[in-house]
């Protein structure tokens, strides 16, 4: 037992403990759960910390009923046959049948003490409470715990239906504990007849109460008890709601056996229901009476919570009954909803419960039951069809549901919706509390009548088209209504962002209906979406999105742009329904009328929509509606005009960045509508604009020059042979691109630079076709000697591109110590990627069409059939708009290798076309058919592509069109075969030569500058050092992958350039040597540059084995050892005469194989690596079986292995893959067991008796095997059952399967 | 409609209804203009505050869906050559839960997926690498692992 002095001790520890200055220190804790946990004194403790009559403070009398939490945890998980009961921590463990053995005894004696004790204690504490409330009410908070405490022995007892009043004797029907709340106001209604006593009386009272369990409530004990007072009533709610949330909580956590559940389910329902019901009627028809009185307040959270409970209670019972126990449940919630009905409608003027009620509906159909098993007929399990129509009705007035009842809708007030969506409007209650709470009860709401509603859509026979008109048109209306109120999504309206999906399945339901349908409700259709998309258009705004930034969170903010993305998703879907007619053409119509400097954020909304419609039609010359295209165009490309416009203003800041995505996005999408031939104008002032904005903002924030160089980027590579006219201009710009940090007057980002390099790589590659082809008609000079000059006016540009680098490298050098360091660095990085980037943006395209290939550029002749220069003076006008005055980059006048094209071929009909000459694919003769055979087909006839809606994607291809391409065809194909004569051979020009030496020295300064740099910086430098080697080699790699023209290189540059001019530069070699290898292996992959035996010797000796790199350098690194064997892999497969003799001659060439294998053996023995392992076993593998052998080469190698007595023998690398496999972890079996299996491929007869010699007999093997008897007889088998296999695939799975007994019997 | 579409638009409508913020998720469009609706395009962002949300970066992602899906996993892959240590070569992804002989399960959703793969760019697993050069770096040299992966958002920054 306790002393008093100890019991006053510990009360002071706990008050001390919970007091405002405690520190609550673990160790107090660790004292209070030993108490708790403890099998004496606990539940001593805890009667104690309770009596009333000890006064404790209110800490330790909730400490008292945690107390018999802690014990009742303990114990029942301690006796739990099936699962552990209440522990959080535990789940259930599988046991099925409870059982009726000592434990349960034990348990059942401990629960009736328990319950005993509580229960007296929770009546004693409530009649103290009810005494005086306001005084008292510091108590709720352990009457509550000892609520849940009965609770947990409610449910304890009755998942066994344990017989609480037969001690000893368990399972005697189903008694269990009936109604707990008449045992408490039974128990309540007993003390309150001795009031002043009853506390003196303890033992007494707890026997009557304890008598009176199970007694039922024939005399409206319970009427009586919730009349007492509003406490009283918030008392038993209180114990309604904490029982219920017990329950729930047991059944989601499965700490209970279904049966068991269902024990407990039919108690509730048998014994509590009736309860239940009045509790909760009783308390919502007392505020339909009492309207706004005061004293129910306190208690309105609390009906609402204990409501939820209960809709989530009977959700939670069809799972766990049988079909007899369900049908006793019908009805569960069915005569509570009109009652909760009838509170949310009863106040029209402040409108007091009804988001209380309307979270009740929202939590009672967002659950599935409501829609499980039902059907518009009704059989549902919770609610009845009527119930339904009801709540339906309520918030959906004009609801497509079929309402059988006619009843029902005279009941309903259709006008009370609007009335609330007004008063919430007008009050502003948009959060949880108000529009935000309905929005998202509206989507599970819909969700109920869905299917009615597409039912009426899909009305197919036109004699019911009223049905549509009547019943879907005011539903949708009514709906799109919801929407309709001028507040901003997200932050004040959810409504437009929680029905999106709504619309989409009405979109995508509608498309679904035959066409006949479709096109009947087409005059209700198209306007009501044209409202739509006037009402969304104003939601989209940006303004919002300002807004939002400035006074909310970023998850707002994340909230709305989302919005956006599925609003535009929306859009594309809608179009297929408005089409071009309505819905691109308005959109274009009002932009064209737009007036950009008040409507701005209009003008965003709609080019962001349309942006959209674009990117999902794939907006090209090809595709595009002739009139989109016109649109564009029109009152001198004024949508276009102010695009620019707001596009230049939002730069400033970079808050405008969503101004600027949209904007530089729609640019970027239409990028084939600038290439057209009539719109040079102005793709000339956009290409202007945007290097405007790079070169002439001031500090330009790096996102928004990103967004501005990416639009730059695909406007210039898309519309490349519109702009080779520019080059001049662009070169000056490289220059102040190139500029080295410091040096320049503006701030050029590392991104702006490279992808600059890439567009200027890529026009200077690009031939003006229409100049080409007007040269090659009107000029008096050879058709030779204007490709000559062509050419070399292409090659003087790439040459002014090397000048302007090497000329900065090498400023770079003699400044490099007045600049920061890691500015130097940075710079230097970002000209190798530069270079890297110019050179593909020039190979992509002259080796493109060196190859002949057909450009889909061409197909913009299919267009080409307006005057472009009819109205190039307004252009100009139209320009200046855009402020381009003060940075000009004006381009040159239109030439091309200084033949003026400004005459545009006139009339390729009348064949002024040149001879067709050289090349078996480019004969005249070869074209005339083609031509023919294609304008034959096509004659009189118009291509016209149309849609279901008539939104025409029309073209027409004229004969006299397919001539023209074809002319301008053949004459682009001449001219790639000029340039690959021109790049091939010195006799053209000494370009190829001088540009190779030129790239290769840039490349070599490069290197050379940056290692010094990077040597003298320390340490803290060595990462950036990496990835500039990365970048370096990545640019070197991609020289020897393009090896086409303009850049050819030949094979001893590309050496000499990695050999002599890399060993001689500062670089680290360790550094440098994984980049090398991989370019080492580029090189290889390139056959034509490798051949033979010789060169790759060449290779070898000057990369791996100089200055004794392979011991210094590679061995000692796993990486480079992988890197190494993937080389000598790819070697072989690539070409196997680069490291095996091909031929006779050969054989006595020297090679490196002797030194090879026994290295490659050793390393294969000594490492651990996976990585290294595998690559090794591959390498071994290719070396001894590779299809590419030849006969001379296949003896080649078995007359190194054949041999058993050898070091190097197929014998010795079998033991050496078996005692590795021994020693290996399970990822490196497959692989090895591999090339075992390829050593028995290739010696069908020889392997066995190897095989029993090294399982059977070998030292070192039966070492391994550490002399286990068993061991031999596992070998055994593994020897008979691979001999069987014939080397086939099996070997690996036995060899596999012998690892697993091996490893087995180790253990 | 195959036991494969019907799921598939029923994995749009949950997708519409309740996804991720910033994520995507969309059936490509055909040439002619209708949906594929077993080949999706989806877009992923860094998760918040992590090396993977640089420059607002949104990796995009492919996926296939088989025709016996959803008894078998989608094939889900970024681009190839995705620097992650649990990503291909080719672009594949190798998570656990796109493995039909381990965790895969018909149940999981679009959802799930991304989600998945979310957390797996910030918490590569490895134990199972898949390409040598980020599994390398992430184990042997985490400065290396940081720059690449800053360096790959840039590419797939959305502003």
């Amino acid at each position: 037992m306790i002393s008093a002095a100890q019991l006053n001790e510990i009360s002071q520890v706990i008050d001390n403990f919970y007091s405002s200055n405690s520190t609550h220190d673990t160790q107090t804790q660790k004292l209070f759960q030993d108490w708790q946990k403890d099998d004496i004194i606990a539940i001593p403790l805890a009667i104690h910390l309770l009596d009333l009559q000890n006064n404790y403070s209110t800490n330790c009398k909730y400490f008292g009923a945690l107390t018999f939490t802690v014990q009742l945890n303990k114990y029942l998980k301690a006796n739990s046959e099936s699962a552990v009961v209440i522990g959080d921590d535990i789940e259930y463990n599988g046991s099925t049948t409870p059982d009726t053995t000592n434990s349960s005894t034990d348990k059942q004696d401990f629960l009736v003490d328990c319950l005993n004790e509580l229960i007296f204690q929770l009546c004693a504490y409530s009649i103290t409470y009810l005494q005086d409330h306001r005084k008292n009410a510091t108590l709720l908070p352990v009457i509550n715990k000892i609520i849940s405490n009965l609770s947990i022995i409610f449910i304890n007892v009755n998942k066994e239906c344990l017989n609480l009043f037969f001690g000893g004797l368990v399972k005697t029907g189903k008694i269990g504990w009936k109604n707990p709340f008449n045992s408490f106001i039974s128990g309540c209604l007993i003390l309150m007849n001795d009031q002043e006593n009853f506390l003196n009386k303890k033992e007494e009272y707890k026997k009557q109460i304890y008598e009176n369990l199970n007694t039922e409530d024939s005399n409206g004990n319970l009427f009586e008890f919730l009349n007492i007072s509003m406490q009283s009533n918030k008392l038993i709610l209180s114990f309604l709601n904490i029982l219920m949330e017990e329950v729930i909580k047991n059944v989601e956590s499965f700490r209970i056996l279904p049966i068991q559940l269902s024990n407990i389910f039919l108690v509730i329902k048998e014994s509590c229901y009736a309860s239940v019901l009045t509790i909760l009627n009783y308390n919502l028809q007392i505020r339909i009476d009492s309207g706004k009185e005061s004293e129910l307040y306190s208690s309105d959270d609390l009906l609402f919570q204990t409501l939820l409970s209960w809709v989530k209670y009977c959700q939670t019972i069809p799972a766990y009954m049988t079909e007899e126990d369900e049908n006793c449940q019908q009805g569960g919630l069915a005569p509570l909803i009109f009652k909760i009905l009838q509170l949310m409608t009863c106040d029209m003027e402040n409108f007091q419960y009804t988001n209380q009620c309307i979270n009740v509906f929202y939590h009672l159909m967002e659950r599935d039951s409501i829609n499980s098993g039902s059907n518009d007929s009704g059989g549902n399990k919770l609610l009845d069809y009527d119930i339904r129509c009801m709540i339906e009705l309520q918030f959906n007035p004009d609801t497509p549901l079929n309402i059988v009842n006619p009843e029902i809708a005279n009941n309903i007030n259709k006008t009370w919706i609007l009335k609330y969506l007004e008063y919430l409007v007008e009050n502003e209650l948009y959060s949880d509390d108000g529009l935000k709470k309905l929005s998202i009860f509206y989507v599970s709401l819909l969700e109920n009548s869905i299917t009615a509603l597409f039912k009426k859509i899909y009305v197919t026979e036109t004699d019911k088209i009223d049905e549509f008109h009547h019943t879907i048109q005011p539903n949708l209306q009514f709906l799109l209504n919801l929407t309709n109120f001028p507040l901003k999504p997200i932050i004040q309206e959810t409504f437009s962002s929680q029905l999106t999906n709504f619309w989409f399945l009405v979109v995508e339901q509608y498309m679904s209906v035959p066409i006949e349908v479709q096109n009947n409700n087409l005059n209700f259709i198209i306007p009501f979406f044209t409202q739509f998309m006037n009402i969304y258009f104003s939601k989209l705004s940006l303004s919002t999105r300002f807004e939002i930034v400035k006074e909310y969170d970023n998850q707002e903010v994340l909230e709305f742009d989302d919005f956006r993305l599925q609003v535009i998703e929306f859009f594309d879907e809608l179009w297929t329904i408005m089409g071009h007619q309505h819905m691109t053409f308005v959109i274009l119509e009002r932009l064209i009328l737009i007036d950009p400097s008040t409507e701005f954020f209009e003008l965003e909304v709609y080019i962001l929509v349309l942006n959209g419609i674009f990117n999902s039609m794939k907006f090209n010359n090809r595709t595009s509606n002739m009139d989109v295209i016109q649109f564009l165009s029109r009152d001198n490309y004024t949508i276009i005009n102010k695009v620019m416009k707001l596009l230049k203003s939002s730069c400033q800041d970079v808050s405008n960045l969503p101004f600027i995505k949209t904007f530089t996005s729609f640019l970027k999408t239409i990028a084939t509508f600038f290439q057209r031939k009539e719109n040079q104008l102005i793709l000339n002032h956009l290409v202007d604009f945007l290097l405007n904005i790079i070169f002439e903002t001031a500090e330009l924030p790096f996102e928004i020059e990103r967004l501005v160089i990416s639009c730059l980027t695909e406007i210039c590579t898309t519309c490349k042979d519109r702009l080779t006219s520019y080059l001049s201009t662009f070169t000056k710009v490289l220059e102040i691109m190139l500029q080295i940090p410091g040096e320049a007057n503006k701030t050029i980002s590392s991104n702006t630079r490279i992808r600059f390099n890439e567009l200027f790589g890529a026009i200077t590659s690009t031939i003006d076709t229409e100049a080409l082809i007007s040269a090659v008609n009107n000029s008096n000079e050879s058709e030779q000697e204007l490709y000559q000059q062509l050419a070399l006016k292409q090659y003087q540009h790439i040459e002014t591109y090397l000048t302007l680098v090497n000329g900065n490298l090498e400023k770079l050098n003699t400044i490099k110590t007045t600049i920061p360091v890691h500015i130097s660095q940075e710079y230097s990085i970002s000209i190798v990627v530069s270079i890297e980037n110019f050179i593909n943006g020039l190979s992509k395209c002259v080796n493109g069409r060196s190859d002949g290939d057909y450009d889909d550029d061409d197909d913009e002749d299919n267009y080409d059939d307006s005057d472009s220069e009819s109205d190039g003076g307004n252009h100009n006008e139209t320009m200046n708009d855009t402020g381009l005055n003060s940075f000009s980059l004006s381009r040159a006048p239109m030439d091309v290798g200084g033949v003026n094209t400004d005459n545009i071929l006139k009339d390729l009909n009348n064949t002024n076309q040149p001879p067709l000459s050289g090349g078996s694919h480019s004969t005249g003769s070869g074209v005339s058919r083609r031509t023919g055979k294609i304008a034959g087909a096509t004659q009189n006839h118009a291509v016209r592509l149309n849609n279901n809606n008539n939104n025409n994607i029309a073209t027409t291809i004229s004969p006299m069109d397919l001539k023209k391409k074809s002319s301008k065809f053949m004459i682009k194909r001449k001219y790639n075969e000029f340039l690959v004569k021109f790049y091939n051979h010195a006799s053209g020009s000494d370009g190829v030569t001088t540009f190779a030496q030129q790239l290769s020295n840039s490349l070599y300064h490069i290197m050379n500058d940056t290692f010094n740099l990077i040597n003298g910086g320390g340490d803290n430098l060595l990462f950036s050092n990496s990835r500039f080697i990365e970048d370096w080699f990545s640019c070197i790699n991609f020289i020897i992958t393009r090896n086409k023209i303009p850049i050819m290189f030949s094979v001893e540059q590309v050496v000499s350039l990695l050999e002599n001019k890399l060993f001689s530069s500062a670089a680290r070699l360790d550094l440098v040597f994984p980049s090398l290898l991989s370019s080492l292996k580029t090189l290889i992959e390139q056959r034509e540059l490798i051949s033979n035996l010789n060169e790759f010797n060449f290779l070898y000796n000057n990369f791996i084995l100089r200055d004794n790199l392979f011991e210094n350098v590679i061995i000692k690194d796993p990486e480079l050892l992988e890197s190494y064997y993937n080389l000598l892999t790819t070697a072989l497969d690539v070409n196997p005469r680069l490291i095996i003799p091909h031929n006779d001659d050969e054989l006595n060439l020297p090679n490196f194989i002797s030194r090879l294998i026994p290295e490659s053996f050793e390393i294969l023995k000594f490492s651990n690596e996976r990585f290294v392992i595998n690559t090794i076993t591959k390498f071994l593998s290719k070396f001894i079986n590779n299809k590419k052998y030849n006969q001379l080469q296949s003896n080649y190698i078995n007359s190194i292995f054949i041999q058993p007595q050898n070091m190097i023998s197929y014998y010795n690398l079998m033991k050496l893959l078996f005692m590795k496999i021994l020693k290996s972890s399970t990822a490196e079996i497959s692989t090895l067991s591999e090339l075992i299996r390829l050593i028995f491929n290739k010696n069908k007869y020889e392997y066995k008796l190897w095989l029993e010699t090294l399982l059977l007999k070998d030292a070192d093997i039966v070492a391994c095997c550490n002399n286990n008897s068993s061991m031999i007889s596992i070998n055994t088998d593994l020897i008979q059952r691979i001999a069987a296999t014939n080397g086939n695939k099996r070997v690996i799975m036995l060899i596999n399967d012998w690892y697993l007994k091996c490893i087995n019997l180790s253990d | 409609m195959s036991l494969c579409e019907q799921r598939l638009q029923e994995e749009r409508k949950k997708w519409r209804k309740d996804h991720p913020f910033g994520f995507y998720a969309k059936p490509i469009k055909k040439t002619d203009g209708t949906l594929n609706i077993r080949h999706w395009e989806a877009g992923i962002p860094g998760k918040k505050d992590t090396l993977w949300a640089k420059n607002n970066a949104i990796y995009p992602i492919q996926i296939e869906y088989p025709a016996d899906y959803p008894s078998k996993p989608p094939k889900i892959s970024f681009p190839a050559g995705f620097y992650h240590p649990n990503v291909y070569p080719s672009g594949k992804i190798c998570l656990s839960i796109l493995n039909e002989g381990q965790d895969w399960k018909p149940s999981i959703t679009l959802k799930q997926i991304v989600l998945g793969i979310q957390e797996l760019l910030n918490s590569p697993n490895p134990n199972s690498p898949a390409q040598d050069p980020a599994y390398r770096a992430f184990t042997q040299n985490k400065q290396k692992y940081v720059e690449n992966v800053e360096k790959q958002s840039l590419k797939y920054s959305k502003g």
